[in-house]
């Protein structure tokens, strides 16, 4: 039970990732898993269970630039994901998670969020003291460098995380429109006035991932770490379960399900 | 003032609710995952509680449930809080019959009349399954406070 299997992918495209990732979290008993994985080959715009595709993509620029659009299950806002950016996702039964945390009493969106803060990514970013959680998102100062979504159900949750190591200026900017809430700590500027960038605090890409290995070795209680393959993550993708992740068709304007190797499967 | 004959049908009008039992009674569960239940006879609805609403902060998108059997512990729809997607389950096995698609337009009324915004109707024919289910002074001992059922 106290174990963690990881998946270190590098250049894997978040679409499947995220496919693998629904498959983890709707079957039960596959145990703990964290994801990291270094990139997604080709540019993606990535919207939460609940988004409008229209209020929060200029679909138009995004569909001339050749970026797919994609609604993930989780929930949570919006991602512009290229080669550059960092995903990493933590799935943690909570029997798991109750014994390695045991002064944790309550066990609620808001209290995982707060958790994957105070107890996890304070730990991997150190020693960047101006690190904190900023309304949802991981900030260092007012600058956000990290976007959380999370998904609960009866037997386990999931947190995963895009980090900003780069991006390009201009798919951001054109990808994405102002959401209409917009969170406080970002005073109504655009896109590039409240990020930063990781390769602004590290030298290289290693460097964070270590911290991450480090982060999870130390967790605590933890028995074993076990380092796995594609192919056993992808072995739960054959079990029977509801698929949420879906693709914006831009000529049809609706979001229809994916079509590729992983739901042949 | 009732006359005395009213009075009397007004009595014998409450003794056949009475008298007829659950085929007549609203009633209310709750699960420990923090949804209320209604059922009378076969038909009820279900929503969440308002500690949970509370729990889950502001609820930004209701995802409706699709329109057939679920199975007990079966996730039915998703309930969209801040950066969170969280699982509502069938409480026993249950026919969805309905979502309340006004809940598409306006989530938020989960959190402020967590008892008045139905999620589901269904039927069932596992009243067993439902008396199965926390009695309000059961859910109030789980969640260690006074759940608030007003609105």
């Amino acid at each position: 039970m106290n174990k963690i299997k990881i998946l270190k992918l590098k250049n894997f495209p978040i679409l499947k990732q995220l496919q693998l990732e629904e498959a983890l979290y709707r079957t039960p008993n596959t145990g703990n898993w964290i994801i990291l994985n270094e990139g997604t080959p080709e540019p993606i715009v990535i919207v939460g269970v609940s988004g409008k595709a229209d209020k929060l993509v200029n679909l138009k620029q995004t569909k001339e630039r050749n970026i797919q659009t994609m609604r993930r299950f989780s929930g949570g806002g919006t991602v512009v994901a290229d080669e550059n950016t960092i995903f990493s996702s933590i799935l943690l039964e909570f029997n798991s998670f109750k014994q390695f945390y045991p002064h944790m009493k309550s066990f609620y969106p808001k209290d995982i969020m707060k958790w994957s803060a105070e107890h996890f990514y304070n730990k991997v970013f150190i020693p960047h003291q101006d690190f904190s959680l900023q309304e949802h998102d991981y900030a260092f100062g007012e600058r956000k460098f990290g976007g959380n979504a999370q998904s609960f159900c009866k037997e386990k949750f999931l947190h995963h995380t895009s980090f900003l190591w780069d991006f390009k200026d201009d798919n951001m900017m054109s990808c994405l429109k102002q959401p209409e809430k917009i969170p406080e700590y970002r005073q109504n500027r655009d896109h590039l006035s409240f990020l930063c960038k990781l390769k602004d605090r590290y030298h290289t890409k290693d460097q964070v991932f270590n911290n991450f290995i480090q982060t999870i070795n130390n967790i605590p209680s933890l028995h074993s770490i076990e380092e796995v393959s594609l192919k056993d993550a992808e072995s739960f993708l054959q079990n029977n379960h509801f698929k949420a992740n879906q693709i914006y068709n831009y000529n049809l304007n609706v979001w229809e399900n994916i079509k590729n190797d992983y739901n042949n499967i | 003032m009732l006359s005395r004959l009213n009075l009397s049908r007004v009595i014998l009008a409450n003794k056949s609710l009475f008298f007829n039992g659950v085929s007549r009674n609203y009633c209310t569960r709750y699960t420990d995952d923090h949804e209320w239940v209604k059922l009378e006879g076969n038909q009820g609805t279900l929503g969440i509680t308002n500690f949970a609403q509370k729990q889950l902060g502001d609820i930004v998108f209701v995802e409706l449930p699709n329109i057939r059997k679920h199975e007990a512990g079966e996730p039915i729809c998703v309930i969209e809080s801040v950066k969170a997607a969280s699982d509502v389950f069938s409480p026993f096995e249950i026919n969805v019959t309905e979502g309340n698609m006004e809940l598409t337009q306006e989530p938020e009324l989960v959190n402020s009349e967590p008892y008045a915004s139905w999620i589901i109707k269904f039927t069932t024919n596992d009243t067993d399954g439902f008396k199965k289910l926390l009695t309000l002074a059961e859910y109030e001992k789980l969640i260690g406070e006074k759940e608030d059922t007003s609105n």
